[in-house]
């Protein structure tokens, strides 16, 4: 099996990351962060992770890389290798939501550009209904549906950085518009329920 | 098979459904200050990493324990010692309000603590605990409906409210390596379009730190600038000591020599 030496891992697109010295090691938790940062971050969000819990969950990922850095095989895209971990620690998240007191309220992120206060308005609403509709998907099929109907990547695309054949992101997607469309219809029945009080 | 159409093209889906999915906003790109503070507590992790570890899962298994047993005894036992293994990532004092609660924090550090850290650790159960600099403590032990929320801003508050003198060594402890990959980190986007920047950014960079440990990524960074500039002569010549480095360095120090050539 071809493996992949360290320098042609980590130097993805325009790369001029450190190779590690040691290729048992594996990469660096450090040039993993300072390399991928914004991919972690915007990763976590996909999957769910809510805003005031984005610097813990990319830190867990971090510290995850760096106690698992050897099992880094140069194998699959390092992206990818992150990727998974990424999904890991959002399913803990996920987990230990269930003990938390509050409500756990997966986050989309926030809109910068603000026209109106009517426009904050719609956006603040849009943003909790389609959080509403997406909490109870899991952070993969949540991942494969926002990176396809919202960021508007290819499911070649969203297959090449989650590992997985295409044919699964096709599954992933399909089950997650059908827990959609599911959450829609109770957001419908609770809010023809509203009404008629 | 070729890709669906998305839901938001798509006039077979509910319009509610495409309306929520054409205002969605997309993800937020991590912005400088929280890229900081990540990065501070990664340097900190990395300079404790027995600790962290072994305090990530006896917090799991602390925060079940109280689920399972409740009872405000066990809770406020439970509730101090997730403090103490917050604080444990933290350099500042171990949060210890009474002789009690010190001893089991000391007991906590023999149980976790590698024998290169112990020692620290120790000192620090023993240094006075400002009550300012806990504030989640007193409230949590009062209110243990907090007690499970494992609050991801504790431990931000914790450094926030921290003396000035523990806060100054926090600096110094932490931002070494951070700052070595932040300040690489920008010579490296600056090659694209600037590489005179990127190549006074890696001068930057020597002068600031000459113990530097991202070495390598700093001689990478170099050697792509001069290549980018053309300045043949002495990409050459550094591309030479980076290939008598051997190894590693060689592919790609070869492939940036090459692209030079070509670039004529």
């Amino acid at each position: 099996m071809h493996r992949r030496t360290v320098e042609q891992a980590l130097a993805i697109e325009r790369d001029v990351a450190e190779p590690t010295a040691d290729r048992r090691t594996g990469p660096e938790a450090a040039l993993v962060y300072a390399e991928h940062a914004e991919f972690l971050w915007r990763s976590l969000q996909h999957m769910g992770i809510r805003e005031a819990d984005l610097e813990d969950a990319v830190q867990e990922v971090l510290v995850v890389v760096h106690r698992r850095r050897g099992s880094y095989n140069y194998e699959c895209r390092l992206t990818t290798w992150l990727f998974g971990i990424c999904l890991r620690v959002a399913s803990r998240h996920r987990r230990r939501a269930y003990f938390r007191w509050e409500r756990h309220e997966a986050e989309l992120p926030e809109l910068i550009d603000h026209h109106t206060p009517e426009d904050q308005l719609i956006e603040h609403r849009t943003k909790a209904t389609l959080n509403r509709l997406l909490s109870g998907l899991r952070p993969e099929h949540r991942a494969a549906f926002v990176l396809f109907e919202i960021e508007g990547q290819s499911c070649q695309d969203i297959a090449e950085l989650s590992g997985v054949p295409v044919g699964t992101i096709y599954s992933r997607l399909h089950k997650a518009r059908q827990l959609v469309d599911r959450a829609l219809e109770r957001e419908r029945l609770s809010a023809r329920k509203g009404h008629d009080r | 098979m070729s890709d669906p159409i998305r839901l938001v093209d798509d006039p077979r889906a509910p319009s509610e459904l495409r309306n929520l999915l054409a205002r969605a906003p997309r993800a937020r790109a991590l912005d400088p200050t929280a890229r900081h503070r990540i990065g501070r507590r990664l340097a900190r992790f990395l300079a404790l990493p027995l600790v962290l570890t072994v305090g990530l899962t006896m917090k799991t298994a602390a925060a079940a324990l109280a689920v399972a047993t409740g009872g405000l005894v066990v809770g406020a036992v439970v509730i101090h010692e997730v403090q103490v293994l917050r604080a444990l990532s933290v350099p500042l004092p171990i949060p210890s309000h009474s002789a009690t609660q010190r001893q089991r924090a000391r007991a906590m550090v023999e149980r976790v603590a590698s024998d290169a850290t112990r020692r620290e650790l120790l000192e620090r159960v023993e240094m006075p605990t400002p009550a300012a600099a806990f504030p989640d403590a007193d409230t949590a032990v009062s209110n243990p409906s907090l007690a499970s929320r494992g609050s991801p801003a504790a431990p931000r508050k914790l450094a926030a409210a921290a003396p000035a003198s523990v806060q100054s060594s926090i600096g110094v402890q932490s931002s070494g390596l951070e700052l070595e990959a932040a300040m690489l980190e920008t010579a490296r986007r600056a090659l694209a379009t600037s590489p005179a920047e990127a190549l006074a950014i890696v001068g930057e960079h020597r002068a600031r730190f000459p113990r530097a440990t991202l070495t390598s990524e700093r001689d990478l960074i170099q050697l792509d600038a001069l290549c980018r500039m053309q300045r043949r002569a002495e990409a050459r010549q550094l591309g030479n000591l980076l290939r008598a480095r051997g190894g590693l360095y060689a592919e790609r120090v070869d492939r940036l020599l090459e692209k030079m050539d070509t670039d004529e």
